[in-house]
């Protein structure tokens, strides 16, 4: 499980480096982050990086299923 | 119950300006129609002014714009000050319709509302984002990036203010929502397409209803 | 012996059409996004229906992996 997780972060952080770089995120309370910042908060665990890990596959299954 | 509505719009830094620019859309629908509002635009956007008017004018419906509490217990207005809080003043929202464009705040001041006598809530239960250009923030009513962010969020009180029922508006808006996904997965789009998919899926996932889903303005 | 590597031709079978039923549901404008790392290279849907639809050594690699991380 442990191995997943660690692929399944893996794989968000490449996904998010294809974001452009001339936009931002708000995320209302959170602040505002770059691809730079969200990719920092997955690979430091932070509460938002586990947030938009989870969303990511969340998202990810939802494409198969034509959404 | 007064047939009409309460708006709170602060503007005291970038990210509120975005629901604050958004928001003129829907004041302005509601003029057209003849809808009455009240307007508690910038540093009118404050708890006294806002626990007076909901104790005098007992308005059908309640938009909030604004951060809201990572725990989830507040909004907040002008200059961040806390608008309704948990425990505190939930109260006054009795039999009101309240759309909380705000992070968070379903999760427990929704509830809160519900249970001290709302009508409906609806709101988010997670950080409502949205993407922008990294040179626009301070022209956000220009800002076509954001616009879709725009669209599905202020869908919610359009629908209600068009007469359907809350649990219609909440559909409306995840349905809206699910179409502009769609939308930007055609292959005639551009390299913006993807992030703007993933962000407006996390907005229609967090998307939440609470109360009476036929709550009516 | 035989009758396992019949299973695991069948499951192989099944499981490349559990992909192409996923594949086929994807709009064209995200058959481009990247769903998988092998040997930590992206991969997206476009290179992975190339892959699985050539049964090769790596699609077969690809289908494992997206049912383990319970993408198809």
């Amino acid at each position: 499980m442990l191995q997943i997780n660690e692929e399944l972060k893996k794989l968000v952080i490449k996904r998010l480096e294809v974001m452009p770089s001339n936009i931002k995120v708000s995320m209302g309370t959170l602040g505002t982050f770059s691809k730079e910042d969200l990719i920092k908060n997955v690979e430091d665990d932070t509460n938002l990086g586990k947030f938009v890990v989870k969303m990511q596959i969340e998202y990810l299954k939802s494409m198969s299923k034509g959404l | 119950m007064s047939k009409l509505f309460l708006i709170t719009r602060p503007h005291h830094e970038y990210r509120v300006a975005y629901l604050h620019a958004w928001s003129k859309e829907i004041l302005d629908i509601a003029q057209e129609k003849c809808i009455k509002f009240t307007d508690f635009d910038k540093n009118k956007a404050t708890k006294e002014r806002v626990e007076n008017y909901l104790r005098k004018m007992k308005p059908t419906l309640v938009i909030f714009n604004g951060h809201g509490l990572e725990n989830a217990t507040a909004i907040l207005g002008h200059n961040d000050e806390p608008l309704i809080e948990v425990g505190k003043n939930t109260d006054l929202l009795k039999g009101t319709i309240v759309y909380a464009r705000a992070c968070y705040s379903s999760n427990v001041l929704g509830k809160d509302v519900i249970e001290k006598g709302g009508n409906s809530y609806i709101g988010y239960n997670g950080a409502f984002s949205w993407l922008h250009s990294a040179d626009r923030e301070c022209n956000p009513a220009k800002d076509k990036i954001a616009e879709p962010f725009k669209q599905i969020s202020n869908e919610i009180p359009i629908s209600i203010l068009n007469g359907h029922t809350s649990i219609e508006a909440h559909e409306r808006a995840k349905k809206l929502c699910s179409k502009l996904i769609q939308e930007y997965s055609s292959s005639e789009n551009d390299e913006l397409a993807s992030a703007t998919r993933f962000w407006l899926f996390v907005d229609m996932n967090i998307q939440e209803h609470l109360g009476n889903p036929e709550s009516r303005f | 012996m035989i009758q396992i590597i019949s299973m695991s031709k069948e499951d192989a079978l099944e499981n490349k059409d559990r992909f192409l039923r996923a594949y086929s549901n994807v709009p064209l404008g995200m058959r481009n996004e990247i769903i998988l790392l092998v040997d930590d290279k992206p991969i997206t849907w476009d290179v992975a229906f190339i892959e699985i639809e050539n049964s090769t050594g790596k699609g077969k690699e690809i289908l494992k992996k997206l049912i383990q991380l319970e993408l198809i």
